[in-house]
């Protein structure tokens, strides 16, 4: 299938998550093809859930101080400290994937899966929607179905700093804090840890390329977003993604 | 009066529902967590309907809220559930 693939680089959650909306649009309207995206978060971030409570889930206050945005999805799924990270989007029509939503996020994890081969590490499919390497998680999913189409999107950690995301997300009890940091601490792992090196962003992102490529069998072409995607973006990220009406509706 | 029930959903997804009621009927209730449901508003036209729904009305307004529904890492009886254990459980 023919697929675009759009590197959009690093940039605000607000209009990260307005790129995403954007793209599903166009793609459902046909205005746009199949898109697999790659980008990244700058100023670091946190992400929660479609059905998440901000004030439970994020201290908004820490994130305030720190300069650390923060933003809900259009997916469902927990909270997510955005910050050493390739962020991935696959969007197309929902029949390019199975209907089982359970066999759609195996298949389009599967891209995943042979991108960390491509690094020359073991990886496998965790469900609900997760990746694990080494017995750990590397990668979260989370996907939605809307207007005929799929868009999936999900994390794939180059390095992870568990002291500082709990800076920034709460711990069901205070009391707990502690065990809840080293539970994480055991329970999740990043390229940099397996590898025993930095992974560079872009090796990270052509193994990843080819990945997708080869597990939804994709002729990715490179490209940019269109103008009606740039400008639907931006005003999604204005009137939508930055505001406390939707970020505080729950 | 407000209960508030935390729920790990067996092979599924975390659960929070709060229900505040007056002993007769539901005032508001909240469902949160961190599992998938498609379309995303069911759940916003879900708790819309509950507002002023009896206890033995809940299962029937969570099924026809979510027919139509993909549900994921969680189920139309689990939220049932917790519905009526937050009301209950005040």
């Amino acid at each position: 299938m023919e697929c675009r693939f759009i590197d959009s680089g690093v940039g605000k959650a607000y209009f990260n998550m307005g790129l995403d909306e954007a793209i599903l649009e166009h793609v459902s309207d046909s205005r746009s093809p199949a898109t697999l995206r790659f980008y990244g978060w700058a100023p670091r971030a946190v992400s929660i859930g479609y059905f998440q409570s901000m004030r439970e889930e994020v201290d908004v206050d820490a994130c305030f101080k720190d300069g650390v945005d923060v933003v809900r999805r259009i997916t469902g799924g927990g909270a997510v400290y955005h910050d050493r990270e390739l962020t991935y989007s696959y969007i197309a029509k929902e029949d390019a994937v199975p209907d089982d939503i359970l066999e759609s996020y195996r298949l389009i994890c599967g891209g995943l899966i042979r991108g960390f081969n491509g690094l020359g590490l073991k990886a496998e499919f965790a469900p609900l929607n997760d990746i694990l390497s080494g017995g750990r998680k590397i990668s979260g999913n989370a996907q939605t179905r809307r207007m005929g189409c799929v868009m999936q999107h999900g994390t794939i950690l180059l390095d992870v700093d568990v002291d500082r995301m709990f800076r920034y997300l709460k711990v069901p009890s205070e009391k707990m804090r502690d065990k809840a940091v080293k539970d994480v601490k055991e329970r999740v792992t990043s390229l940099k840890h397996l590898t025993g090196k930095e992974v560079p962003c872009g090796k990270a992102a052509e193994a990843f390329k080819k990945g997708f490529a080869e597990a939804l069998k994709l002729r990715l072409k490179p490209a940019s977003p269109t103008p009606s995607e740039l400008a639907q973006a931006q005003s999604l990220a204005e009137c939508k993604y930055f505001t406390l009406e939707w970020n505080d509706k729950r | 009066m407000i209960g508030k029930v935390v729920h790990k959903v067996p092979g599924g997804k975390l659960l929070k529902v709060t229900v505040e009621h007056d002993g007769k009927s539901i005032l508001k209730a909240s469902i949160s967590g961190d599992f998938f449901i498609h379309p995303e508003d069911s759940v916003d036209r879900l708790e819309a309907r509950l507002r002023d729904a009896k206890p033995l009305e809940v299962g029937k307004i969570v099924e026809s809220s979510l027919s139509g529904a993909r549900l994921f890492g969680v189920d139309a009886k689990s939220i049932t559930d917790a519905i009526l254990e937050a009301y209950g459980g005040v």
